[in-house]
Formats: C-alpha cells, sequence, structure tokens
C-alpha cells in the first residue's frame, strides 16, 4: 500500500511539475552548498589577460592616454563591489556625482562624523573622472575614479588629496546582470584615510543599491598568487621598481599564538631562482595555471624549508606574498610593482570577487 | 646617561670585537674607567669637538659622547653611547652615524690599546642579551644552569617536606586524556636538554642567507638533476626569537631534534648566519 502511493506520488510528478520546481530551485539566489561557508577550489586559473591582444575599445580610446601607472607603487585597500545600479558615465552624470558625494561629505563633515582638521576646516570637494586605460574589451565598463580633496586654504583650486577610489572591471564575465540597469565595475581600490573612507563606502551603497566590502585574501588565494606570478619576471633592466627593489619571491608565514616570542617567518628566494623552480613547475605550452602545479611550487618550497630547518611550514598561516607582479597582504592592502602586470592583477581580483558571489 | 642606563632597550645596540692586544700575555690591560676616559677624551679631540661621560654600571662601563654638531641643536644621532665590560674583548654601541662612525671606533681602538676592532654581526634591542651572547658565549642554553647556579641545590637548605598540588596547566585540566602525552613529555625533555630550562636572550630577529642545492626534488621532481645553489633568505622575527625556535619544538611546530645551527644560536652570538653546501 505504501509503495503504491509512492508510485501515485511519483507519477503525478508531471514535466510541467517538474520545470516548475527546477525553476523555483533556479530562482533561489543560494547555491545547493550554501551552508559551507568556502568557495570550491579552481581546478586551473589563467595566467594571462584574454585581451593581452589588446583589443581596441574605440577609435577614440586609441586617443586617450592610459592612466595604468597611476596605480603603480601606491599601496591600496581592495574592497569588492555588487553591480551598481543606475549607474552612467556620461560626463554630466559624473558631475552630478561629484555634487552630490562633495554635499553628503560636508553634512557629514557638520553633523562631526569626519575629524575636522586644519586643512580640511573649508570643507572637501569630490570628483568622479574617467580613468582610462584600466578596462581590457568592449564589455568591461570603464573604470572610474573618485578624489576627494580638501580645499587649501590660500584659496586656489587644488587642495590635499585625502581620498582616492578606483571602480574597475577587467575581463568582468559575472553572468545573469542585467546589463541596462545594472554596471559591474567589481573591483574598488582605496587610498584614503579611514573617516572619509568610511563615508564614501557609505555613500555609494546608498547612490547605487550596492554591496561593498573589504576583501580579505585567505592563505589559499595567496598561494594562488604567488605562485602564479612568480615567473613574471622582467628581463629589461631599465623598467620596473620591482626588478631593483623587491625580491621575485618572499613569502611571510604568522606564526601561532601559542609559540611565544616568535611572531612571523619570512621566506625570500631570488627572482631568477624563483623562476626557475616556476619553470620546472609549469608546462610552458599552457596558458593556464593548475592546482596541481601552484600545489607542487609552494609544497616544494615548504620541503626546502623544512630540509634546513625541521620547521613545519604548513603549521603556519601565509599571511603575506611578494612576487615581481604584486605585494599583497592578507588583510586586502595590495601594491602593484610592476606596470605590465596591473592588468593580469585586476583580472584576477575580478575573478576572485566573481567566484565570491552567489549564482542566480 | 642615567635614563638610557635604567632603560637600554630603547637603542639599537651593535656589537663589535676587540682583538690582537698589544699585551705580551694576550691579556687586555687593566683600565679604571676614568684613565679610559681620559684617554678616550684625548684620542677623540683630535677629531671633533665633543663632551665625554662615563659611569659605572654593575659590572660594565658607560661612557656617553655627544658629538658638537653644526649648529647650536643637538640632534639624538650625535649622541653615542658605548658599554664597555673590562677584561673582555667586546664593547656594545649605540648606532654611529656613518660619517663619524671610523673616527670614533679609531678612537676606541687606541684607547683600548687593541689592534683590531671587527664588527660582529650581532645586533638588537636588549642590552643584556646581547652581553650575554658575547660573554657567555661558551655556557648557554644547558650548560646555562651553572653559571646561573641552578645545578646544584643549596646544602645547608632545608628540605621542603610538604607536597604541594601540581599547578601545571595540564594537571588542572582533569577531564582532559593526551593521547601523546609521552611524546609531548619526550619533546619537553628533547628541549630543554638543548635549550636549558632558563629563559634564552632576547633577539628580534634572526637571519639565514641559503646557498644550498634544492631540497624539495619530491615536490618538483624537474630539479632532480639540478646542481646550482638556491639563494634564499629566512627570516625569523618576534620579540624573542631564540625562545620562540625553543617552543616550536615543545608546541610540536618542529621536529626534534632541531638542526645544530637553530639549536645553538644562543651559542653562536651572531644574527646572521650563512648556510652553504659542503664543499
Amino acid at each position: 500500500m505504501a509503495m503504491d502511493r509512492s508510485h501515485m506520488a511519483l507519477s503525478q510528478v508531471t514535466p510541467q511539475v517538474t520545470s516548475n520546481l527546477q525553476q523555483q530551485t533556479r530562482s533561489t539566489p543560494w547555491l545547493a552548498r550554501r551552508h559551507t561557508p568556502y568557495t570550491k577550489t579552481p581546478k586551473s586559473r589563467r595566467l594571462t589577460c584574454k585581451a593581452t591582444r589588446r583589443i581596441p575599445r574605440t577609435a577614440r580610446s586609441r586617443t586617450v592616454t592610459s592612466r595604468v601607472n597611476e596605480l603603480v607603487g601606491k599601496t591600496w585597500r581592495v574592497y569588492s563591489v555588487s553591480p551598481l545600479h543606475s549607474f552612467t558615465s556620461t560626463r554630466s552624470h559624473l558631475r552630478n556625482y561629484s555634487r552630490h558625494l562633495s554635499a553628503y561629505l560636508e553634512a557629514e563633515r557638520h553633523k562631526g562624523g569626519i575629524a575636522v582638521d586644519v586643512q580640511s576646516e573649508f570643507g572637501e570637494k569630490a570628483s568622479f573622472n574617467l580613468m582610462h586605460g584600466i578596462a581590457l574589451t568592449e564589455e568591461d565598463a570603464e573604470a572610474i575614479e573618485i578624489t576627494v580633496r580638501s580645499r587649501s586654504q590660500n584659496g586656489s583650486k587644488d587642495g590635499k588629496i585625502v581620498f582616492t577610489g578606483i571602480l574597475c572591471s577587467v575581463e568582468y564575465d559575472g553572468v545573469n546582470i542585467d546589463k541596462e540597469n545594472f554596471v559591474a565595475l567589481p573591483v574598488f581600490l582605496v587610498k584614503g584615510t579611514a573617516a572619509v573612507t568610511r563615508h564614501v563606502i557609505a555613500w555609494l551603497k546608498i547612490q547605487f543599491d550596492c554591496r561593498i566590502n573589504m576583501m580579505r585574501f585567505p592563505p589559499m588565494e595567496l598561494a594562488w598568487m604567488v605562485s602564479m606570478w612568480s615567473g613574471l619576471i622582467s628581463d629589461d633592466e631599465n623598467s620596473d621598481v620591482a626588478v631593483v627593489r623587491f625580491p621575485s619571491l618572499e613569502l611571510m608565514y604568522s606564526v601561532p599564538e601559542e609559540v611565544k616570542g616568535l611572531k612571523s617567518i619570512t621566506m625570500t628566494v631570488k627572482a631568477g631562482d624563483a623562476k626557475l623552480l616556476w619553470d620546472s613547475v609549469h608546462d610552458q605550452d599552457s596558458d593556464d595555471f593548475t592546482e596541481e602545479e601552484m600545489e607542487s611550487f609552494i609544497l616544494g618550497l615548504e620541503a626546502h624549508f623544512f630540509a634546513h630547518f625541521k620547521i613545519n611550514l604548513a603549521a603556519m598561516t601565509l599571511c603575506r606574498i611578494t612576487s615581481s607582479a604584486a605585494f599583497i597582504g592578507a588583510e586586502g592592502r595590495v601594491k602593484i610593482l610592476s606596470e605590465k602586470h596591473v592588468h593580469q592583477v585586476l583580472r584576477h581580483f575580478t575573478k576572485l570577487v566573481t567566484e565570491s558571489r552567489p549564482l542566480k | 646617561m642615567s635614563d638610557q642606563q635604567k632603560n637600554p632597550n630603547c637603542k639599537n645596540w651593535t656589537v663589535f670585537k676587540l682583538s690582537q692586544t698589544s699585551d705580551k700575555n694576550g691579556k687586555q690591560e687593566t683600565a679604571e674607567y676614568s684613565v679610559l676616559e681620559d684617554s678616550l677624551r684625548q684620542q677623540l679631540a683630535v677629531f671633533f669637538r665633543h663632551d665625554l661621560d662615563s659611569r659605572p654600571q654593575g659590572e660594565s662601563l658607560w661612557f656617553r659622547l655627544h658629538i658638537h654638531g653644526i649648529g647650536v641643536q643637538v640632534s639624538t644621532s650625535d649622541v653615542i653611547y658605548m658599554v664597555y665590560h673590562p677584561h673582555s674583548s667586546y664593547i656594545i654601541t649605540s648606532a654611529i652615524k656613518v660619517t663619524y662612525k671610523d673616527y670614533v671606533l679609531q678612537a676606541v681602538l687606541t684607547s683600548l690599546k687593541c689592534t683590531q676592532l671587527k664588527e660582529l654581526q650581532l645586533r638588537g634591542k636588549n642590552l643584556k642579551s646581547l652581553a650575554d651572547m658575547t660573554l657567555y658565549q661558551q655556557c648557554q642554553g644547558s650548560f646555562s644552569q651553572y653559571r646561573l647556579n641552578q645545578a646544584d641545590c643549596n646544602p645547608l637548605g632545608r628540605k621542603k617536606t610538604i607536597k604541594r598540588k601540581d599547578s601545571s596547566p595540564d594537571a588542572l585540566r582533569s577531564r582532559l586524556t593526551y593521547e601523546n602525552l609521552q611524546d609531548k613529555k619526550a619533546r619537553i625533555c628533547k628541549t630543554e636538554e638543548t635549550f636549558g630550562t632558563s629563559q634564552q636572550p632576547t633577539l628580534e630577529r634572526l637571519t639565514f642567507q641559503l646557498k644550498t642545492r634544492f631540497r624539495g626534488q619530491h615536490h618538483i621532481p624537474a630539479m632532480v638533476g639540478h646542481h646550482s645553489p638556491i639563494h634564499c633568505t629566512v627570516k625569523f622575527e618576534g620579540h624573542s626569537v631564540i625562545e620562540g625556535i625553543k617552543h616550536l619544538g615543545t608546541c610540536g611546530l618542529a621536529s626534534l631534534p632541531l638542526p645544530s645551527h637553530l639549536a645553538n644560536v644562543h651559542s653562536l652570538a651572531k644574527n646572521t648566519i650563512s648556510l652553504a653546501e659542503k664543499s
């Protein structure tokens, strides 16, 4: 009898009912693995941008000056941004946004939200500008630069910059985004005072109905980044700060608190040797860096360390890495060391933001 | 100077070794601090205008040297502190400006009647630890129990017969059972054999320069035939690095026994060490 009932229940599930159920499942914002707090480790990651064969965006963009070099050599905080609702990057709209943000900051300053110091007592002035050279393909939205200046005392136009933020996207492949109403600029690089940063982010959330969260880089992601980018050594002697000042590869591990007295262990490998290890691990014909290659690279270095010191680095937490492309801290700080690698770094951050979002 | 003597850990100190004394017996001439001060003042007067004060503290002599720079304002970089232990071959100085360094060291060399002064690769903030590591280089680690008079109990002292409760953290957690208790005790025992039970000298940084063959071939098989050295630098940082290395063993984060260049770091009297392949 029970079997008959279940048999009947199954037969009552018509194709129409099935498709309704499927639609319901598809429409839920939660992943099937929603109770798992961790994202899946990808099997491989692309090393270079697809558009390094740089597809020019428009005829006009060939004539504008690229401002990519302004990102190099500065320490940025990285934030992830959900798609911005009703954001337009025309000149008139950007001027409006500038006015609104300036008014908002002025109101916050009068409320006492922003500390008043001698230089900023004459108020803050915000401006929104397009930043050319960062977006690579037609699908990427043009990067937006937000600056907040304090008015100088002698009445001149340009005061001290107290906040710089860059909303950008490189090879964004987020699916199911309503392009008519939303603009995807998932990476927000921020450099500024804590108070002004907090208020600018609050304004952006209100104005464009978006979520902005500080990005943290767990040890697994840091391991990916250092493994992928250790092979990117410039042979050009005249070029970059990275070749002169920074080693190719640096891994900093923080020691657990129960080990009193020791705070961190830093392992630095010379540029040429890191490249040699990278070449030994990576398949030169492939543009993808696989999970096996990443594991081999990191475990090889940890084994080399263990052979000399008998200390298990795997038991420590990787908290900071330096490669020829960038210096990255687990707390979300990044310093891009080379102009040649700006797009690779930003493309990777764009990918990380996309992977961390639940799919529709 | 008394402030500096009370709080010596605010400055970065460097250790120098004096060698090749002119005395025929190989021992340094004994010098009273007033005699030494006069001699040093005379030597320094040849190079620059200065003020020199000296004061004994315990077994050491402190010198405060202020070099008169251009202008009236006193800059902290123009003030140098030197700590000298008589009958020893070491002198510890605070940071010396590059422009003054050669002259100051020459004056020290001449005053102490030595022929060579070598900067050791030993720097730190804890003056007492630096002095201990250089002066008692041969009695660190487990041998420190003899230096600190911990080996023999006082024969005239009364034996305490009252048994006290074991208040160690392990005993207090009576509901916890350690499956690897023997292993834990073995690790503690091995660590105490190497480092002793006393507090380790305080070093803020320990640096190893490695020029050795790659040892991770198991994970990177393509490196098996590769014999040229890999250049690596490893830095240990913390408020007391040697103490931290000692705890790595007891916490199970390191395999015991530790290699000799880590286990004996308290006796090496340096915090920059080079490791290379045996030729």
